[in-house]
């Protein structure tokens, strides 16, 4: 890999991961500054029940009255914020097991892929609901309930980079120096497969924002929290898929483009990172 | 558009010429700019004979063969020259007659070729699919024909149903050697053929080469970084530099009167497995970056030899014999040391 | 057997063995197949000599390289490095036995860590032996680059290997080979991936640390004109054994073992006057799954007779000079 500079460069000429780059930044201008530029407290009710867009709410009002625009703003912090968690999680467990299971290989290795074929077998929805409602009606729960089943394609993943690294010249003859396995893991294995576990995470991180947004829209997470999701939920819920169709394409269009963004990023990383089109 | 190069004398007469590659300039556009991997090169292969095209790495050979065969990848184009066979321009030919000239006139063997075969399809499946593909013939026709290819490179006709894995590395060649025999060509263009083997099949598979071409008449052009290989089984040899020829002619008088002091160094750098062990010379230095201005010799830079006159004037391949011609401002000087 | 160690040896092998199981299925492992990579070897390495281990592909040379810097472990026998048993070591006395050998590999592309800087990849060794003392790593960089002819060093030290071209990187593999100072060096194909006029460069420069550092190499080649340039003495390997050894310009004036003999006409000179020559060796190098009874090379060799049937060791044919063959030793 070449140094930063060059790497941004290389990033840049694709028109696509500039496009998803603009998007996610808007996005995450949206989650920073959101709650500032609100015009409205989110949780006012008034009056104004289901009112199409207007001078005064700009997106139109929900059920109890309350601004949409206001809400989409403050929901944009939770709705990433799970989603990035969630991603954590699944891309630090699939690295742990992918790395552990493509050096040390034999028995252990073979287990660890029978561990993670069961986890991908096992239908994800049904699965991350289950652990949402055993684990309670928090955003914490949705975090870990994600997380616990998005970790295996970041395994398999990084098993097979790993395994087609560790038999590079460079790493026996850092055996044949005496290195021990975990500097070799660390020194040697690691920085060669993290740019590919960075393009796949871009990934994830969009799934689990979408898987976010599912479970919420299910009714598992806080009710008093507001995200993307939930907001959905409300609107079916209330009715209004037939007569407001603004209280649900607001945060239905923000879910869709926020993981558009991530996708048109995580593709050009992958594009740039891929080993089979570049080499290590 | 001009032939830099004529061979005159018994050698030219003896082998009609069956392609003449002219003046052929092949660039690549690269981030860097422009890459000028083949920039002028001419040469002729007659009826019957066998061509080396030596380099080490980067000097545009294989760029060269792929140019024969309109194989270019997308970012290369050739800016210049022809490539005539039978009297036709290569360069200019429609898919149409691209389609006739291909695997039926010229074929090729790619590098790294033993790797190339589809594991999940008997042999017999593939050599069938690339005479399907530019013959009608029935069933009885191609089986009849794989045998008589078989026969010819040395193997065993009733493997033909066998999977590429279980043939050894050796046999593989040969397998690839008769696909591109397949439709009879009249120009096998060779890109390493024997790199990848070993010592032995190594052997077995340059003196194939030869009994095909005394048997079939086969031209061929062959590829290689390997000097010794082409000291076994080519009549001419062409050597390449930065994308430019040096040196040209005669194998036999090329070993024994280098004239171009690139060919010179090369030769004094392989190791010699007779007579007495004198210390190897080696070539300083690396190729010129050819995206940026690179001096008018290419060589100059690693050249033992060099004047003022060949960073400023390039020097054109000029006939030094019968059957030799040299790329140099002074090869009479340094012959004469 | 040839293993008379004396004062001169530096490593001793003593009729190793390496067998890999041949996997057949998920979960089975082994189904009494083995590929015989190495099937007893015996020799002696002395101090300062140049050792060439030459054969064609499948016949041990990689996987006893190997074996040597305890990269493997045998299946049998053992190897002492200067009378201590390599595969007995505990972690620390094995820690201590590594610096005193290393290795170059073949591949210079593939032999440096992309990602790693060439400061870092050359002081690797020193860092991961704990050797580091600050100052002194950067230093003893620097005089390493400066021996392989990387100079000034301060031009490399900052620079990727991507940067370099593969002359450069084998020079780099090198440097990080004798950073620590070794006594042994495995040099696996350490120029077949460069260019033919960089080669003598790369050569020439081994054999001129080899007389300022005290080193010993043991070279792996399948190359023998480049064998002999640069080996004392040459032990030519077939399906996992050592069929003859001795002084590298013996064996090549005067070949005793059928193979060797085929190995050398086989070669193309480089001189066309020297063409069709009558290789007499039919077919190709078996599987080693599958060894042949009696003297390995029995079914390609023109000249088996009866006595082939039974496996031939190493018999001494001349001064330093030993082959396994039954007609070898009947010319003496």
């Amino acid at each position: 890999m070449r140094s930063w500079r060059a790497a941004w460069r290389e990033y840049v000429r694709n028109r696509i991961g500039v496009a998803g780059l603009a998007l996610l930044i808007f996005f995450a201008l949206m989650a920073l500054l959101g709650p500032f530029v609100a015009p409205y407290d989110p949780t006012l009710s008034s009056a104004d029940i289901l009112q199409p867009p207007s001078v005064l709410h700009l997106l139109g009002t929900n059920e109890v009255g309350q601004d949409i625009l206001s809400q989409l703003l403050y929901g944009a912090q939770a709705s990433l914020i799970v989603g990035f968690a969630a991603a954590a999680i699944s891309a630090v467990m699939g690295s742990l097991v992918g790395l552990v299971a493509g050096y040390y290989e034999g028995y252990a290795g073979d287990l660890l892929m029978r561990l993670t074929d069961v986890f991908l077998v096992l239908p994800a929805l049904p699965l991350m609901v289950v652990l949402g409602a055993i684990l309670g009606p928090t955003l914490y729960s949705i975090v870990i309930a994600i997380g616990l089943v998005g970790w295996t394609g970041t395994a398999r993943l990084v098993r097979s980079q790993t395994l087609s690294v560790k038999q590079l010249a460079f790493v026996e003859s850092s055996k044949a120096s005496g290195a021990r396995d975990y500097y070799i893991i660390f020194s040697h294995i690691v920085p060669n497969v993290i740019p590919v576990i960075f393009a796949q995470t871009v990934l994830v991180i969009a799934n689990s924002i979408l898987s976010a947004a599912v479970l919420t829209f299910l009714g598992l997470g806080n009710p008093s929290t507001i995200t993307w999701g939930q907001m959905l939920e409300f609107a079916f819920t209330s009715g209004a898929v037939t007569t407001a169709w603004w209280y649900v394409m607001a945060p239905g269009l923000c879910i869709m483009f926020v993981v558009l963004s991530f996708s048109l990023v995580g593709y050009s990383l992958d594009e740039m990172f891929n080993p089979r089109t570049r080499k290590i | 558009m001009k032939c830099s190069i004529r061979v005159r004398g018994k050698f030219e007469r003896k082998n009609a010429k069956l392609l003449t590659v002219e003046g052929l300039r092949v660039y690549y556009k690269t981030n860097r700019g422009l890459l000028k991997a083949v920039d002028d090169v001419s040469f002729y292969v007659g009826k019957g004979e066998i061509v080396g095209l030596v380099g080490e790495s980067a000097c545009g050979k294989t760029t060269v063969a792929m140019s024969i065969m309109r194989l270019l990848p997308t970012g290369a184009r050739v800016f210049d020259g022809r490539v005539l066979f039978n009297g036709q321009d290569i360069l200019k030919a429609t898919e149409q007659q691209l389609r006739d000239i291909r695997w039926k006139q010229i074929s090729i063997i790619f590098q790294g070729a033993l790797n190339s075969l589809n594991p999940v399809l008997t042999v017999r499946e593939q050599i069938a699919e690339g005479i399907l593909a530019h013959e009608t013939v029935d069933k009885e026709t191609i089986d009849e024909r794989i045998d008589a290819l078989f026969k010819y490179v040395g193997l065993d006709p009733a493997r033909r149903m066998n999977y590429p894995h279980e043939f050894s590395g050796g046999m593989k060649q040969r397998i690839m050697i008769a696909m591109a025999l397949a439709c009879n060509p009249a120009l096998v263009i060779a890109d390493e053929p024997t790199t990848a083997l070993d010592v032995v099949v190594q052997y077995q598979i340059l003196d194939l080469i030869r009994n095909l071409r005394e048997k079939l008449q086969i031209s061929m052009i062959l590829i290689t970084h390997d000097l010794s290989v082409v000291a076994e089984v080519s009549d001419k040899i062409a050597i390449m530099y930065a994308g430019k020829i040096v040196e040209y002619g005669d194998t036999f008088r090329i070993f024994e009167k280098p004239k171009h002091p690139y060919t010179r160094a090369l030769l004094n750098s392989i190791p010699k497995m007779q007579g007495a062990k004198t210390p190897l010379t080696y070539i300083s230095g690396s190729v010129p970056d050819l995206t940026g201005p690179v001096p008018a010799c290419r060589f100059y830079d690693r050249c033992s030899y060099a004047q003022k006159k060949c960073a400023e004037v390039e020097p054109k391949i000029e006939e030094a014999d019968a059957n030799q011609s040299v790329a140099c401002h002074f090869w009479r000087e340094i012959e004469d040391q | 057997m040839m293993t008379n160690a004396t004062q001169d040896t530096l490593v001793e092998v003593k009729n190793i063995k390496k067998h890999f199981p041949v996997r057949r299925g998920l979960f089975s492992r082994s189904q009494n197949q083995f590929v015989h990579a190495v099937d007893g070897v015996s020799v002696s390495i002395r101090k300062g000599e140049v050792l060439s281990l030459v054969g064609e592909s499948g016949c041990g040379k990689t996987t006893l390289a190997r074996l040597i810097l305890r990269l493997l472990n045998p299946t049998d026998g053992t190897i002492l490095f200067e009378r201590q048993d390599l595969f007995a070591a505990s972690g620390s006395e094995m820690r201590k036995l590594r610096l005193q050998m290393q290795a170059v590999f073949q591949d210079p592309y593939a032999s440096l860590d992309p990602k790693k800087t060439i400061l870092r990849v050359v002081s690797e060794p020193l860092v991961v032996n704990r050797r580091k003392n600050g100052v002194n790593v950067q230093e003893k960089v620097r005089e390493s680059l400066i021996a392989v002819g990387l100079s000034p060093p301060e031009l490399y030290l900052s620079k990727f290997p991507y940067e370099l071209s593969g002359g450069q990187r084998q020079r780099v593999a090198i440097a990080r080979a004798i950073v620590i100072n070794p006594r042994l060096i495995v040099a696996d194909e350490p120029v077949s991936m460069l260019d033919v006029s960089i080669r003598a460069e790369i050569l020439t420069l081994m054999l001129d640390l080899k007389q300022k550092f005290n080193l010993t190499y043991v070279f792996i080649t399948h190359d023998l004109a480049v064998a002999r340039y640069v080996s004392d003495r040459m032990a030519v390997m077939y399906l996992g054994k050592i069929v003859e050894i001795g002084p590298a310009e013996e064996i090549c004036a005067n070949p005793l073992h059928p193979y060797t003999k085929a190995l050398l006409s086989a070669l193309p000179s480089a001189d066309p006057r020297t063409r069709h020559k009558d290789v007499q060796v039919k077919g190709e190098v078996p599987n080693a799954i599958e060894i042949p009874a009696g003297c390995r090379f029995r079914p390609r060799c023109p000249h088996a007779f009866e006595r082939c049937t039974v496996e031939p060791e190493l018999v001494k044919v001349g001064p330093d000079h030993y082959a396994a063959c039954y007609l070898a030793e009947e010319v003496q």
